[in-house]
C-alpha cells in the first residue's frame, strides 16, 4: 500500500465515519439476533435488596435524578425498577434533584403504574423537584415534613397512606438515585452516611466507574450502570423492555468503535513503517 | 464602602463556617436547630442562585446582541427562548404563576416537544463524534497509551452482552480492570479531591482565600 493511499485514509473525511455509524446503529435494529444477558454482581444486590423490601412490605425512595439529554439512557432502569416495586407491592416515594427531571419521572411513574393494580397515595407518590439536592437530603433526614410538606401536584403529603407516618428518610427502607451527573454522591454523602439507609444507584456508563470503590465499601448496596445495566435489570424481572432492545445497537456501534481503534492505529503505524522505510531509502541515497 | 465589600462578607463566611463545622461536633440540641436552620436558608440562597445565574445569563447575551458579536444570532435565539418559556411558564395554562404547575398547555408542550428531543439529540450526537475521536486519535503512540487501549477495547467488549458470546473471559477480564485498578485509581483521586475541598474550605472561612469576593 502507498503512504498517499494511507494518508487518504488517516484524513479521511468524518462523515464517512458518521455515515457508518449511523448504518450500524439502524442496522442492528433491524436484523435478527438474539443476545445474551447475564446480571452482574451490582445489578442483583439492586434486584435482591428490593426483594428483601417487598418481603416486610417496606417503602423505597426512587430519584430520577436526570434530564432529557440522559433520558434515553437511564429512563429504561427507572421503568424497570418501577415495575419491579410496583409488581412486589413495593410503596414508592418518586422525586427528582434535577429541575428539568419532574416531567420524566411523572410520565415514567404514570405510565408504569397505570400496568399494575396500584393507586397514588396508596401505593406511590411523586414528590417532585425541589432545590438544594445534598441541603435537601439533610432536611428530608432531620424533618420529611419540613423538606418536603406537599407532593407535586400540592397535595398535603399528611392525606396519603405512603407518606403519612414518614418523619426521616432513615425510616426508608431502600434510596435509590437513578441520575446522570453528581447527584448520586448527594445522596451518599448527606443521606446514606449521616442516616444510614440502604441506597442504591443507577448511572450513565461513564459515571459506573466511579461508583465501584463505595459498592466495595458497602456505602453502596447495588449499581447499575448504563444501558447495559438496565438490560441486565429488565432480564432479572423477566420484563425485557427498551433497554434490552437497545443491546443490539449499543453492541453493534462498540465492536465499530473497536474496529475503528484497531483500524486506525493499524494504519497509523503501518505509514509510520513506511514513512522510516522511505527516510532509510533517502539517506543510503545521499551517501551513495 | 470597604466595609461592605471586604470585612463583612469575609465574618459571615468566618462566622457560618465555624457553626457549621462545629455544629457536626456539638451533640447539643441547641447547636442542631440552629444546624437545622442553617440548612434552610441554604436551600433558599440555592432558589436565589437560580435567579442571579438567569440574570447573568441574559445580561451576557443581551451584550453580545448589542455589539453584533459574532454568532449573536444564538444569543436573540436565547432570548426568544426564555421570553417564551417565561411568558407560558407564568401563564401556566391559564391557572396564573400562583397556582401549582399545570400538567399540560404551552409550557408543557415546549417541554416535551423542544427541551427533550433537543436534550435527547445532543446526547445522540455524542455516539457520531466519539466514533470519529476514536478513529483518529486513540493511537497506541507510548506503551501507557498501548495499556490505555488494550484495557478500553476490553471494557467496551467485556460491558456488553456480545462479550460473553466472544469469551466468557472477556467480561471477568472487564469486571476485574473496572474494580481492581480502576477502584484503585479512583479512591486515590477521591481521597485527594477530598482533602483539596478540606483545605479550600479552611482558607475560605480564615479569610485567605478571597476570590469569591470578586476582583473590585
Amino acid at each position: 500500500m502507498r503512504r498517499s493511499t494511507l494518508k487518504k485514509l488517516l484524513d479521511l473525511d468524518r462523515r464517512w465515519i458518521f455515515l457508518t455509524v449511523l448504518i450500524c446503529a439502524i442496522g442492528a435494529r433491524f436484523v435478527d439476533f438474539e443476545l445474551p444477558v447475564y446480571p452482574k454482581a451490582g445489578v442483583r444486590a439492586m434486584y435482591d435488596k428490593i426483594e428483601e423490601v417487598a418481603a416486610k412490605n417496606g417503602t423505597i425512595i426512587v430519584s430520577m435524578d436526570y434530564d432529557p439529554s440522559s433520558k434515553p439512557e437511564l429512563e429504561p432502569l427507572s421503568r424497570a425498577l418501577l415495575r419491579h416495586a410496583f409488581s412486589r407491592k413495593v410503596k414508592v416515594i418518586a422525586m427528582t434533584h434535577n429541575p428539568n427531571g419532574q416531567r420524566l419521572a411523572q410520565t415514567v411513574l404514570e405510565e408504569t403504574a397505570s400496568e399494575f393494580d396500584v393507586k397514588y397515595g396508596d401505593d406511590y407518590v411523586l414528590l417532585g423537584y425541589k432545590a438544594g439536592s445534598g441541603t435537601l437530603v439533610i432536611n428530608m433526614g432531620q424533618d420529611f415534613r419540613d423538606a418536603f410538606s406537599k407532593d407535586h401536584a400540592g397535595k398535603d403529603l399528611a392525606s396519603f397512606a405512603v407518606t403519612r407516618e414518614l418523619t426521616s428518610i432513615a425510616q426508608i427502607d431502600y434510596v435509590i438515585s437513578v441520575s446522570a451527573s453528581a447527584y448520586w454522591e448527594s445522596w451518599m454523602i448527606y443521606g446514606h452516611d449521616r442516616y444510614g439507609f440502604p441506597y442504591g444507584v443507577g448511572v450513565t456508563g461513564v459515571i459506573a466507574p466511579d461508583i465501584f470503590p463505595f459498592l466495595q465499601t458497602g456505602q453502596v448496596t447495588g449499581l447499575v450502570g448504563g444501558l447495559a445495566g438496565a438490560a441486565e435489570y429488565e432480564t432479572l424481572i423477566k420484563k425485557p423492555g427498551m433497554a434490552v432492545t437497545g443491546m443490539k445497537p449499543q453492541s453493534a456501534i462498540h465492536m465499530l468503535l473497536v474496529l475503528f481503534v484497531l483500524f486506525g492505529n493499524f494504519v497509523f503505524f503501518y505509514d509510520l513503517v513506511l514513512k522510516r522505510r522511505q527516510e532509510k531509502g533517502h539517506r543510503e541515497e545521499r551517501r551513495t | 464602602m470597604l466595609f461592605f465589600k471586604r470585612q463583612l462578607p469575609l465574618a459571615i463566611a468566618f462566622f457560618f463556617g465555624m457553626v457549621g463545622f462545629f455544629a457536626q461536633y456539638i451533640p447539643h440540641h441547641s447547636f442542631e436547630a440552629l444546624y437545622n436552620e442553617l440548612i434552610s436558608w441554604v436551600r433558599l440562597l440555592y432558589a436565589f442562585a437560580l435567579i442571579l445565574g438567569t440574570y447573568s445569563l441574559l445580561r451576557l447575551h443581551s451584550k453580545r446582541i448589542e455589539r453584533k458579536a459574532p454568532g449573536f444570532g444564538y444569543s436573540l435565539v436565547l432570548w426568544a427562548g426564555f421570553i417564551a418559556t417565561f411568558a407560558a411558564g407564568m401563564y401556566n395554562d391559564g391557572r396564573g404563576f400562583l397556582a401549582g404547575q399545570s400538567d399540560s398547555g404551552m409550557l408543557m408542550w415546549i417541554y416535551d416537544y423542544v427541551f427533550k428531543p433537543a436534550g435527547a439529540t445532543m446526547f445522540s450526537v455524542l455516539a457520531f463524534f466519539i466514533a470519529s475521536a476514536a478513529y483518529r486519535t486513540f493511537r497506541a503512540r507510548t506503551t501507557a497509551a498501548g495499556m490505555l487501549l488494550a484495557s478500553a477495547i476490553i471494557v467496551m467488549i467485556g460491558r456488553i452482552p456480545i462479550g460473553d458470546m466472544i469469551s466468557e473471559h472477556l467480561p471477568i477480564l472487564a469486571s476485574w480492570l473496572m474494580e481492581v485498578p480502576n477502584a484503585a485509581v479512583k479512591r486515590g483521586i477521591f481521597l485527594g479531591v477530598a482533602l483539596g475541598v478540606v483545605a479550600t474550605s479552611l482558607r475560605i472561612i480564615f479569610g485567605i482565600e478571597r476570590a469569591y469576593l470578586g476582583g473590585d
